[in-house]
């Protein structure tokens, strides 16, 4: 058996539970949006660690899975809340499932704890640079001076949120550089812009999928009033494909979506390793089948 | 050891009441070591510039050339520090409105996050995604890392409803006042008299504590109920270089340990002088490897 933890309508978590049915693996989803109802139990004593989630036909042993997906995107809630201590719950059951992951004795895709190095994109940057890919010169200030001086050093810079919060990919140009100074009130990050092809790659275990964005914007995810983006599925060179696992593995991010470019020189940059990616994104129009290798994965398949 | 920018100096980043930090400036000044306090204060008009790692792939995580952090007196802090003892949770660079807060907070602790990992040995403890001055310790992960250790934790059991929680005869409950796992660190509000209601709770198993002890890389200052080689090895498995490890005895007479802090409070007879003296020969060591 393996567990799901997320919103079932949503499309990584949906596509997931499909897979899994159509590769034979035995699924217990638990709906994030019906947090505050389960009946979770969690705790260590003397026959060990243990999480026990109690439902109508009795208690499963969680610790018997031999992996959990764990998606949490606090999905908004709608309607009234009669009662006062739902909250609480909801909370609490959240708060002791990711808990729970971070311990459990079992493939876990991912553990909170390693998903948090995404948190700070800088400090995750630092480590994938040690762990064996090339990341773009960084410099994270609240000093304008030495913004500029960093644009002068590369020409074309970009500037975009250091932490998990999402943010928008822009350019620096002549325009909002006139801004500069507003940089005081928050340390800001700020790249060396690199020109190439974006390439997304999806790590699960040991299995790698790769696929090729064309787009016309710096941030493929937004149009930004242009074409949307077009994906097409490659094969990474063996080198590159080689160091996109061994960074997944050293992250502790068993299931990654590590966003790279190929620049124009052939060199390969590494942006960030997304440790919850919305792989549905990228599997529905270039047919990679991630969804599969994960429930296969998360049943114990493979390494 | 001290040059006007603040070369080789200890530098504790606290929050203004944070008493223990005053004391442990004050023992350093006494043996004229220099060193000074960053408040939030002071933080609040420092200028960062930091370069982190980046460009090919290489070893380690240490910032590159030009990485600093401005204080409003001209000092700096950066790989000409000695030492920095970081005892914030927080980094509290953002000047920003009130409706920002919540991206600004986020922002800056990413920055510092960063920044903080750069400098290296020059910072007590490694900080980590959950904690500016050293990885948090919950309790699932406690029981985790004694379990590592080779340690006991008291029983416990987190439970989402109250009202489905087992009966135990040993059991002590506190109300788990969500969002997120008990820090063990913290005090728990006693559990109110009445009938079980559909609420997160904690229960755990009583415990008569001890004093905490210090461990400081493989030396232990203080007495446990838990072996010392012990204690190491969970701050070890914490990743803490310095840690205060609480630690008690059960009903049942078993040794257990209760807590793990990267912030010590040095409370106990004896830990402050020895803690003190880590300090000084921590920073003594990172001056002579710059000067190497």
């Amino acid at each position: 058996m393996i567990v799901i933890i997320g919103t079932p309508a949503e499309d990584p978590v949906r596509r997931l539970v499909d897979a899994a049915r159509a590769e034979g693996v035995e699924a217990l989803v638990l709906d994030e949006t019906a947090a505050a109802d389960w009946n979770l139990r969690v705790g260590s004593g003397p026959e060990g660690r243990y999480a026990r989630l109690a439902g109508a036909d009795g208690e499963v042993d969680l610790a018997g899975a031999t992996g959990l997906y764990l998606r949490l995107t606090a999905p908004g809630r709608t309607g009234p809340v009669p009662d006062p201590l739902e909250q609480d719950r909801h909370d609490a059951a959240i708060a002791l499932a990711a808990g729970w992951a971070d311990v459990a004795a079992m493939r876990v895709a991912n553990r909170p704890r390693a998903m948090a190095s995404n948190g700070s994109k800088p400090y995750q940057a630092a480590l994938i640079r040690s762990f064996g890919l090339a990341v773009p010169p960084t410099l994270v200030t609240n000093d304008p001076a030495a913004v500029q001086g960093f644009w002068d050093q590369h020409g074309r810079l970009v500037y975009k949120s250091a932490s998990g919060v999402r943010s928008i990919v822009h350019e620096l140009t002549p325009a909002r550089g006139a801004d500069l100074a507003r940089v005081r009130h928050l340390p800001t990050q700020f790249q060396r812009l690199l020109e190439g092809t974006n390439v997304r790659v999806h790590v699960v275990g040991a299995a790698v999928f790769a696929c090729e964005i064309g787009a016309a914007t710096i941030d493929y995810r937004y149009r930004e009033g242009g074409e949307a983006a077009t994906m097409r599925a490659v094969e990474l060179p063996p080198a590159v494909a080689e160091r996109c696992v061994a960074v997944a593995a050293a992250l502790d991010l068993p299931f990654a979506g590590i966003d790279l470019l190929r620049d124009d020189d052939g060199n390969w940059w590494c942006f960030e390793v997304n440790p919850s990616p919305a792989y549905s994104c990228f599997e529905e129009p270039t047919g990679l089948p991630i969804a599969a290798a994960l429930a296969r994965w998360l049943a114990g398949e493979g390494e | 050891m001290s040059g006007r920018d603040g070369q080789g100096e200890i530098v504790v980043a606290a929050a203004r009441g944070d008493a223990t930090a005053a004391t442990i400036l004050a023992a350093l000044r006494r043996r004229g070591r220099a060193s000074r306090l960053v408040d939030e204060a002071t933080l609040a008009r420092a200028v960062l510039e930091h370069r982190p790692a980046s460009g090919a792939p290489g070893r380690g995580t240490q910032a590159l050339p030009g990485d600093r952090l401005q204080l409003p007196d001209g000092g700096v802090v950066g790989p000409g520090t000695g030492l920095l003892v970081w005892r914030l949770d927080t980094f509290p660079l953002a000047a920003v409105s009130a409706g920002h807060r919540e991206y600004a907070d986020a922002e800056a602790f990413a920055a510092g996050l960063s920044w903080l990992t750069g400098l290296g040995d020059k910072v007590l403890n490694p900080p980590d995604p959950f904690g500016l001055a050293g990885p948090r310790v919950d309790l699932l992960r406690l029981a985790q890392l004694c379990e590592q250790a080779g340690v006991a934790t008291a029983p416990f059991e987190l439970c989402t409803n109250q009202a489905a929680a087992r009966p135990g005869p040993t059991g002590r409950a506190w109300v788990w006042q969500p969002p997120g796992l008990p820090d063990p660190t913290q005090r728990w509000t006693p559990h109110p008299a009445g009938p079980p209601l559909p609420r997160p709770v904690l229960r755990t198993a009583a415990v008569q504590p001890a004093e905490p002890v210090l461990v400081l890389d493989a030396r232990v200052v203080g007495t446990a109920a838990v072996p010392g080689e012990a204690l190491v090895a969970l701050a070890a498995a914490a990743g803490l270089r310095c840690a205060e490890v609480s630690t008690g005895t059960t009903a049942d007479g078993r040794p257990v340990v209760t807590a793990v802090s990267p912030v010590p409070g040095l409370r106990a007879a004896g830990q402050f002088p020895a803690f003190v003296s880590y300090l000084e020969r921590r920073a003594d060591r990172t001056i002579e490897e710059a000067a190497a």
